[in-house]
């Protein structure tokens, strides 16, 4: 790559000039908060950081950036949890919360038309008087934003009924690494030839930057069952939701959280009355017809209880629905009071495995003497194993990245993937190999290959590093040559 | 045609049949040799010789609609799928199944419900197979319950163009683990690579279902009743179709559980006069109606547009067949107008037919697929009406993805 990690004031003099000097950011303490996203693992500060407001500008800051051998990095809010929008050496990062307008509604046709700065709960607010909603709804939507969403294929709870982001997107404008816009799909869902807009969901910002976004909208379900199963441990809770996946029913959630995080979360202010000597709960959720739902959270009553649920309870009104979620959603924050730092991890097993996986991930944990919870979407096998430690113990943060690959290998071992909703970014570049062999990953180079030639769009991500292949073989080239944070 | 050295070569690789039969015309392309590799090797070996030889090959699943595409530049051989079947393995705890693309879908089906499942994949013409029905992105009626193909995959493996043997995704149902290559092949109509099985997440058996049918003496009525119907809860599929001078049909797939499905249906009855006919009318009437036509085309639009453009469309002679909640008409004819020389193909006399539809397409902001029409006049168009927008893209994964061009060289969008 031809960056420079010299910053040149050719380069900033440019970006100024593409975006207006207010909007363009390069002084070292403005740079603080752009060195990582939520993955505080890996850190790298950007050169600069630019604000545009429109498509013009982000084509006008692509071409700077060209022009100056600088590669560049998407951002949306930097919730993500894989290091995804940390810059690479010598990176610009192109920030697109200015970019947050709700351009178009069409409640007849169903879909909106957004910039990628839209943050993900407003655009479901925006739309709520004509009842309906945007359904991604990751934890995180509060503040993520769609652009993000789309570069990551962002889930959330109601995954399970409603599908990723990916089946929520229907047209993506891009602006190409060689700064040309590329109009991709259309609000009736056309695409001629191949499914551009499939490929560009969930590339992690590596294919070009999403300028504007058409978005499908979904009817508000007519009404909604809120179950809460209680469990005296985590596996029995899996066992319940293995047996309502057979049932043949379709929960809009499954998700469940176990005593460390229903302790954290009663200790904070997201605090719902979780029963605190519960090893674990599940949250159910129904949505549908008025008229089915009764029978159907019935029916889940029964197979929670026969799974060893110690009780059931279904929540009595809208109120207490949205306290249990509240609890879910705020599970991550309320685990910052446990330790300075939290890891949050990503990895997906087969429903079946639950029970066993999860023993298993708690062992990892005892056996590197780390405090670890769960809170997961269960429904899809996605789990997500929070560890608490410090990052300026070192000796806590080695364990904590032992463990994480232990994880990753176990689920990979019992037929699962690195990641479900997270992204690999530069979290788990060095272990896509556990589950992609070379002519796996030599597809997803030509892919890249065809939108980012030079690969300046995001280098860094995804695909292994020099570093992970010249410590496994030394004589081996790793595809993007950037230095880990 | 192949020369004797080629012909020699691919007859001699292992685990792979050639055969010479009846010569299969496609768009004025006569291709007598089939190849059929019996396991996924094989067709790694098969196409390495293709490529070697500098051949072309057109795949070919249950070959239902072999027509959709350009015009190829080339195809020496048939690639067929057959000796890729099987169903390899079905978790009835997971509800997800891993199915050779040769699979006749059919037979996917029934090994589905055999397990307590449904294959969300609607099992069109006569043998089609699982590996044709995503290769052609193909959407049935009931997509409306099952969504598109692209949504029912959790991962490929195929063979690139290039002979690699490579992997997508999963058997996990929710996977962000690299670039989403499964949405890339998907539709790709086996111009990148040859889909060789697929992870597939089942869904729940319905309880119920019915079909119910409601005449309507206009087709605007129809539309907006297609329309409402399809936003119930528990609905499946809704076609409203339009065959020459009989009344506009709408056909509501209900399914589910019991209590919705019952609920819906007297809802629907109150509403439209609904009566109860045959399951198995829906795919009859898809059938039907677009059979035998010389000219077909697949025009997606939003919603709202259905009314006015089937409106204006049966101005003409044509069937039409609406899918309002999906949003995508099929348009079939074989003559503009019933005056004589309105029979199309003759010089230019659909060129104002075409211009209609070009409008009707921008104003919908999309495009359509010219689905069958003669040879001379694929020759003329592109069938997938590309913009020029994604071409550079669309000819750079080519070039990536097939780099020789072995796999049916000019027969996707933009002529690529
Ligand atoms: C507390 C918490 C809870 C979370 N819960 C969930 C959850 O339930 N489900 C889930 O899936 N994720 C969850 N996440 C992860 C994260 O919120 C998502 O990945 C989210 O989509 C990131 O959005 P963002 O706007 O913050 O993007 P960033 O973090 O800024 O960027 C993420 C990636 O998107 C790229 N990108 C951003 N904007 C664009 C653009 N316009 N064009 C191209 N690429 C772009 C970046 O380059 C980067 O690779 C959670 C995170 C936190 C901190
Ligand atoms: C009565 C009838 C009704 C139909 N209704 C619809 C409809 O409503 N909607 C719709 O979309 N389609 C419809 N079809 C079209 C048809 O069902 C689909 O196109 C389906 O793909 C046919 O499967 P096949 O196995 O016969 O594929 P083929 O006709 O053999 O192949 C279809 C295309 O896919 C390619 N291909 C086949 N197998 C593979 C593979 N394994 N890997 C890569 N490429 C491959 C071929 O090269 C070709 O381009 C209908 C067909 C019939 C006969």
């Amino acid at each position: 790559m031809a960056a420079s990690p010299t910053v040149s004031a050719d380069l900033i003099a440019g970006l100024e000039a593409a975006v207006g000097r207010e909007a363009c950011l390069s002084r070292p303490d403005e740079l603080f908060v752009y060195e990582c996203d939520a993955l505080t693992l890996h850190t790298g500060p950007p050169v600069a950081v630019v604000l545009p407001q429109d498509t013009a500008q982000v084509q006008r800051v692509v071409r700077t950036c060209r022009a100056h051998g600088a590669p560049f990095v998407p951002r949306g809010a930097g919730t993500g949890l894989s290091g995804g929008a940390t810059a690479p050496d010598g990176a610009v990062v192109i920030e697109c919360s200015r970019m947050n307008r709700i351009l178009e509604v069409n409640a007849e046709d169903r879909y909106a038309v957004v910039e990628p700065g839209v943050v993900n709960a407003r655009l479901s607010e925006a739309v709520e008087s004509l009842g309906l909603f945007y359904a991604p709804d990751p934890s995180s939507q509060q503040a993520c934003t769609i652009g993000g969403n789309i570069a990551e294929n962002s889930g959330g709870p109601h995954t399970l009924k409603y599908g990723t982001t990916t089946n929520h997107v229907l047209a993506v404008s891009l602006v190409l690494p060689d700064g040309e816009l590329l109009e991709l799909g259309s609000p009736c869902g056309w695409s001629p030839g191949h499914d551009l807009v499939g490929a560009v969901v969930g590339s992690e910002g590596t294919l070009g930057v999403v300028t504007r976004a058409i978005v499908r909208l979904t009817p508000i379900p007519e009404q909604v069952e809120t179950v809460l199963g209680i469990f005296p441990d985590v596996v029995k809770a899996c066992r319940a939701v293995g047996s309502i996946i057979r049932s043949g029913l379709v929960p809009s959630a499954l998700e469940i959280l176990d005593q460390r995080t229903i302790h954290a979360v009663e200790d904070s202010v997201y605090a719902a009355g979780l029963p605190r000597d519960a090893g674990a709960v599940l949250i159910a959720e129904l949505d549908g017809a008025a008229s089915a739902l009764v029978p159907q959270a019935e029916q889940v009553q029964r197979l929670a209880e026969s799974a060893g649920a110690l009780r059931v309870e279904r929540a009595r009104d809208a109120e207490e629905r949205q306290r249990f979620w509240k609890a879910r959603k705020g599970a991550f924050g309320a685990m910052g009071r446990l330790a300075p730092d939290l890891y949050v991890h990503d990895a997906v097993v087969p429903r079946s495995k639950l029970p066993e996986v999860l023993a298993e991930v708690c062992a990892i944990g005892d056996r590197h003497g780390l405090t670890l919870s769960n809170v997961f979407h269960a429904g899809d096998g996605n789990l997500h194993p929070n560890i608490s430690f410090d990052r300026r113990d070192e000796d806590e943060r080695a364990r904590v990245l032992l463990a994480g690959q232990e994880i990753l290998e176990l689920c990979v071992r019992m037929g699962g993937v690195i990641t479900g909703e997270h992204g690999v970014g530069t979290e788990k570049r060095d272990f896509i190999g556990l589950v992609f062999g070379e002519s796996d990953l030599e597809a997803m180079k030509h892919l890249r290959a065809a939108f980012d030639p030079d690969r300046v769009c995001n280098p860094g991500k995804i695909f292994p590093t020099t570093r992970f292949c010249v410590e496994s073989n030394p004589h081996a080239r790793g595809y993007d040559r950037v230095p880990l944070g | 045609m192949m020369g004797q050295s080629a012909s020699h070569r691919l007859a001699g690789l292992e685990n792979c049949e050639l055969r010479e039969g009846t010569p299969l015309e496609i768009d004025g392309l006569e291709i007598a040799s089939v190849l059929a590799p019996q396991s996924p090797e094989a067709l790694v070996d098969a196409i390495l010789a293709l490529r070697a030889e500098g051949l072309a090959a057109l795949v070919v699943g249950g070959g239902n609609r072999l027509e959709v595409g350009n015009l190829a530049q080339r195809a020496d051989v048939l690639l067929s799928t057959r000796g890729l079947s099987g169903v390899h393995e079905l978790d009835a705890d997971e509800g997800i199944a891993r199915l050779g693309a040769g699979t006749p879908l059919a037979q996917a089906r029934a090994a589905a419900v055999e397990a307590g499942w449904e294959l969300p994949l609607d099992a069109p013409g006569p043998g089609a197979t699982l590996g044709g029905v995503l290769a052609a992105a193909a959407t049935g009626p009931r997509a409306l319950g099952y969504r598109q193909p692209r949504d029912v995959v959790l991962g490929l493996d195929v063979v690139l163009g290039s002979g690699d043997l490579t992997r997508c995704g999963g058997r996990v149902v929710k996977n962000v683990t690299g670039y989403d290559l499964a949405k890339l092949y998907i539709g790709s109509r086996g111009t990148l690579c040859v889909i060789a099985s697929a992870w597939i997440r089942l869904v729940p058996s319905p309880q119920r279902v019915l079909l119910l049918e409601a005449s309507s003496a206009d087709l605007g009525a129809a539309c907006r009743a297609g329309l409402r119907a399809s936003r119930f809860n528990s609905a499946r599929s809704c076609v409203v179709s339009f065959e020459g001078d009989a009344e506009p049909r709408v056909l509501v797939e209900l399914a589910g559980d019991e209590t919705t499905v019952v609920n819906d249906a007297d809802q629907l009855h109150a509403e439209l006069e609904t009566r109860t006919v045959e399951v198995a009318a829906l795919d009859a009437v898809r059938a039907r109606s677009l059979g035998g036509h010389r000219l077909a085309v697949r025009l997606p639009l939003l919603p709202s547009r259905f009314e006015a453009v089937v409106e204006r469309l049966s101005s003409h002679p044509c069937s039409l067949l609406a899918y309002p909640g999906l949003g995508y008409l099929h348009v079939a004819l074989d003559r503009v107008g019933d005056a004589p020389g309105d029979e199309f193909g003759e010089g230019d006399s659909m060129a104002p037919w075409f211009e209609m539809m070009d409008e009707i397409a921008r104003e919908a902001r999309g495009g359509y697929v010219v689905e069958r029409a003669p040879v001379d006049l694929k020759q003329q168009r592109d069938v997938f009406s590309t913009s020029s927008s994604p071409l550079p893209v669309l000819k750079a994964i080519k070039q990536r993805f097939d780099p020789d061009g072995v796999l049916a060289p000019g027969r996707s969008a933009g002529r690529i």
